[in-house]
């Protein structure tokens, strides 16, 4: 290969470095201020992640984790407040019960579940924002090409 | 066919509730287009009783009627079912479908009905291997709720334990996620996207199901391996925690598809994970209606 | 217009056929047949003779989907920079169904073919459909038993018809006769020509006496006259709207438009659609001018038994009677438009 070969490649990599891309569906209450502290607090967290604000966990339809894998995310958090926690006094809790059952729906139906995650994390919680992206990024990045789902074609 | 003592006690009481005028509609069964089957039947006049029936080919869940625009104009409606129907109607009030008001529920004793298929070629026994795994694992032979109820003569199932109801689905939990994915690649690859599944079921009674919502479109609708595959996981998710098991979707698919393994593996999981059966109580809150502080966490960071 | 095609005769002992088959197959022919699957029958690509179903009547599908797949592209588009992308749908058709066989089939499955094509070659001539039809061989078996959901007699065909079929086989004892009906079936024939012998026509044995048991003028009279009934709201209140019986049909055509997509890229398909669906009229304003099933089916009842044959000079059904074995409600059509022919 020749240098300027190695170069394009270098720039197409650099071009493609938000992959995988990961999606993080948050409430506006709790883990966004959460996102929101990290940043103006100045630290740093894996750029493969955007963030999707929306009222509270209870507004996050399954449908929207589907939506995402869709259009080709690796990885999906869903993140809100802390139990006990939610602006709307309950929003959260309904969206838990929600979420155990489709996240056992979707590993029975063959998703690697190490592609979607869930969170609680407060406005008070930079730190935690940050570990948890981090970690989410790692462990998608370490999915090996085999890592399922069935919302793309194989 | 001649009748028999359960046919005759549901033609009277049939008869009383259309004379008397407490109801304006029975559904109910009579004698299908094969010895074999029988077919949901519409009585509005006390005389057309006469051909009311059950048995062993009553498959169809009546309930399902209970959604139709068109029934629901008839007001106080009568409706025969078996224990596994019955629980839908139970979900129906539960979710502000119907009102206990408006229905008569005609409950019969069952003992098992046989699979349609079986039954279209001949076969004639009630047994462990000719009945639905819904049969197998029924706890509900007589009506939970019932207005009035009629007895069966049939023998009661004999259940051995060999035939093992929804076998597949231990199997399926044992299997790593890329054999599942593999296991219900090869399924859905059949749909052809009828949506015979949605429409069979007494519980999808959505004036607009989200497949037909296209602003956005979140399902797509190509019968292919992406649109097969949204549309089979939002149609189980929709009914987790809801779904009373009548099996009815299964037995609508003109492909085979094995959805009961879907629906009743999201029962038992929302039974271990809430505690929740549905159907059981129309009192009850459907589960996704309310919480716990104590749910289920762990899989939470 | 084209040179009719003078019929053939052949006849093909069973073990020939046997060969028959298997050798094609070798030849990298997709042959198509009813084979056992979960329980049922359905026509899938078979991998040798043995594994075709050929006492079975009828596969509890038709095999439309090589004439008009489930889903369809029409074409696809995308957007780089300034650059606009788009790739005709009909190149991914283009040859389809060349190499590919339908094996034991009935004839009603085979009639339904050409009767499609009257619709799709009417205004406007739809190539997807065409290419299709074009290339698609089909050999069928005349059914010896038809069942009680059967009445093939009574649409104008029979359980012997060769309409549609290129090639039609008849058993009789350890042979079959082969009635070759076009170019298609000749040179699939060619194939192998010294399997076959050639028969006189006369050697074909005839067709049975087979009786019919309503008479589907009077259904279609009773059609003309009432629009408006109550057969249809009382008879269909059983009816889910499930739209079976439109996707098992080996006739129903009904394709809806959709475009699947983004800014950047995506595809114009078509799928089946069902006139049984209450969306399938909706229309913009939330008018829906068939408002119950009853007023549904009677569409479905209106289209295969009087609005297609006025048109089209053919009933848009074949009577496999694969709605009403379908059917989860247990609607009989057969006993449907023989209600209706003694209502007339």
């Amino acid at each position: 290969m020749e240098d300027k070969d190695l170069k394009t490649a270098a720039k197409t990599t650099d071009k493609n470095s938000g992959d995988p891309r990961i999606i993080a569906f948050v409430c506006n209450w709790c883990t966004y201020n959460g996102a929101d502290l990290a940043g103006t607090s100045r630290m740093k967290y894996s750029d493969n992640v955007r963030v999707i604000k929306l009222p509270c966990t209870g507004r996050i339809d399954p449908l929207f984790i589907i939506e995402a894998f869709k259009k080709g995310a690796k990885g999906v958090l869903v993140s809100g407040c802390h139990p006990g926690d939610c602006h709307y006094t309950s929003g959260n809790y309904h969206s838990r019960r929600k979420y155990a059952t489709f996240r056992d729906l979707l590993g029975y139906l063959g998703v690697d579940l190490n592609r979607v995650e869930f969170s609680w994390i407060s406005a008070s919680e930079g730190n935690k924002w940050v570990a948890v992206i981090n970690e989410f990024t790692d462990k998608i990045k370490s999915l090996s090409g085999n890592s399922t789902d069935i919302f793309t074609k194989k | 066919m001649a009748k028999t003592k359960t046919d005759e006690k549901l033609q009277k009481i049939a008869k009383d509730l259309l004379e008397s005028k407490e109801i304006s509609l029975l559904i109910g069964y009579a004698g299908g287009s094969n010895p074999g089957r029988m077919r949901p039947f519409f009585i509005t006049k006390p005389e057309e009783t006469e051909k009311l029936s059950f048995g062993k080919y009553a498959v169809q869940d009546l309930a399902v009627f209970l959604k139709k625009p068109e029934v629901k104009k008839f007001g106080k409606i009568g409706i025969v079912v078996k224990g596994c129907d019955e629980k839908a109607v139970n979900a129906l009030i539960q979710e502000f479908q119907i009102s206990r008001d408006d229905v008569k529920i005609i409950g019969v004793e069952c003992n098992g009905v046989i699979r349609q298929n079986l039954a279209d070629k001949g076969e004639t026994k009630v047994s462990e291997s000719t009945v639905y795994d819904k049969c197998l694992i029924c706890e509900e032979h007589t009506p939970v709720l019932y207005d009035f109820i009629v007895e069966s003569e049939e023998p009661e199932l004999a259940v051995s334990g060999n035939v093992k109801p929804y076998a597949d689905i231990e199997k399926l939990e044992a299997m790593s996620a890329v054999e599942k994915n593999a296991f219900w690649a090869k399924e859905f690859d059949k749909c052809i996207k009828c949506y015979a599944c949605r429409q069979a079921c007494p519980l999808c009674y959505c004036s607009r199901c989200i497949v037909e919502k296209n602003m956005p479109q979140w399902i797509d609708t190509n019968s292919e391996e992406t649109g097969n595959a949204q549309w089979n996981l939002i149609r189980a998710y929709h009914l987790s925690g809801r779904c009373i098991g009548c099996g009815e979707c299964e037995r609508a698919c003109p492909v085979n598809i094995p959805l009961m393994l879907i629906n009743e593996k999201m029962a038992r999981d929302v039974y271990k994970l809430f505690g929740y059966k549905s159907g059981k109580d129309i009192d009850a809150k459907p589960v996704f209606g309310v919480f716990a502080e104590s749910d289920f966490n762990d899989f939470i960071k | 217009m084209e040179e009719k095609f003078k019929e053939k005769y052949f006849e093909i002992s069973a073990e020939n056929l046997k060969r028959f088959i298997n050798e094609i197959i070798a030849d990298n022919y997709e042959v198509i047949a009813p084979a056992n699957k979960d329980g049922d029958v359905f026509y899938g690509r078979i991998n040798r003779f043995e594994d075709a179903n050929l006492d079975v009547l009828l596969p509890k599908m038709s095999y439309k989907e090589f004439l008009l797949p489930g889903t369809e592209t029409l074409f696809e588009y995308s957007f780089s920079g300034v650059e606009t992308g788009i790739k005709d749908g009909l190149e991914a058709v283009n040859g389809a169904n060349q190499k590919r066989i339908i094996f034991g089939g009935r004839p009603c499955d085979a009639g339904a073919g050409p009767i499609m094509e009257k619709v799709f070659n009417w205004d406007y001539k739809d190539e997807f459909f065409n290419e299709r039809f074009k290339n698609l061989t089909i050999v069928s078996i005349a059914c010896e038993k038809p069942d009680n959901y059967c009445f093939c007699t009574e649409m104008q065909l029979s359980p012997e018809s060769s309409y549609g079929s290129d090639i039609l086989l008849k058993k009789a004892g350890d042979k079959y006769f082969a009635t070759v009906t076009s170019e298609k079936g000749l040179n699939l024939v060619k194939l192998r020509q010294s399997l076959f012998n050639e028969a006189g026509n006369d050697k074909i044995p005839a067709d049975k006496d087979w009786k019919k048991i309503f008479e589907i003028e009077k259904t279609k009279s009773f059609l003309d006259k009432n629009f408006e009934h109550n057969y249809y709201q009382e008879r269909f209140l059983s009816c889910i709207g499930c739209g079976v019986c439109t996707y098992t049909c080996p006739t129903c055509h009904c394709f809806d438009i959709q475009d699947e997509g983004n800014l950047r890229e995506g595809r114009r398909i078509r799928n089946w659609d069902s006139c049984q669906f209450g969306i399938f009229t909706l229309h913009t304003s939330g008018h829906n001018p068939r408002v119950t099933q009853g007023d549904r089916y009677r569409q479905r009842l209106m289209h295969k038994f009087k609005i297609y044959s006025e048109k089209f000079d053919k009933y848009l059904c074949v009577g496999c009677g694969r709605c009403s074995r379908n059917c989860p409600e247990d609607i009989d059509i057969k006993e449907v438009a023989k209600d209706l022919a003694e209502l007339a």
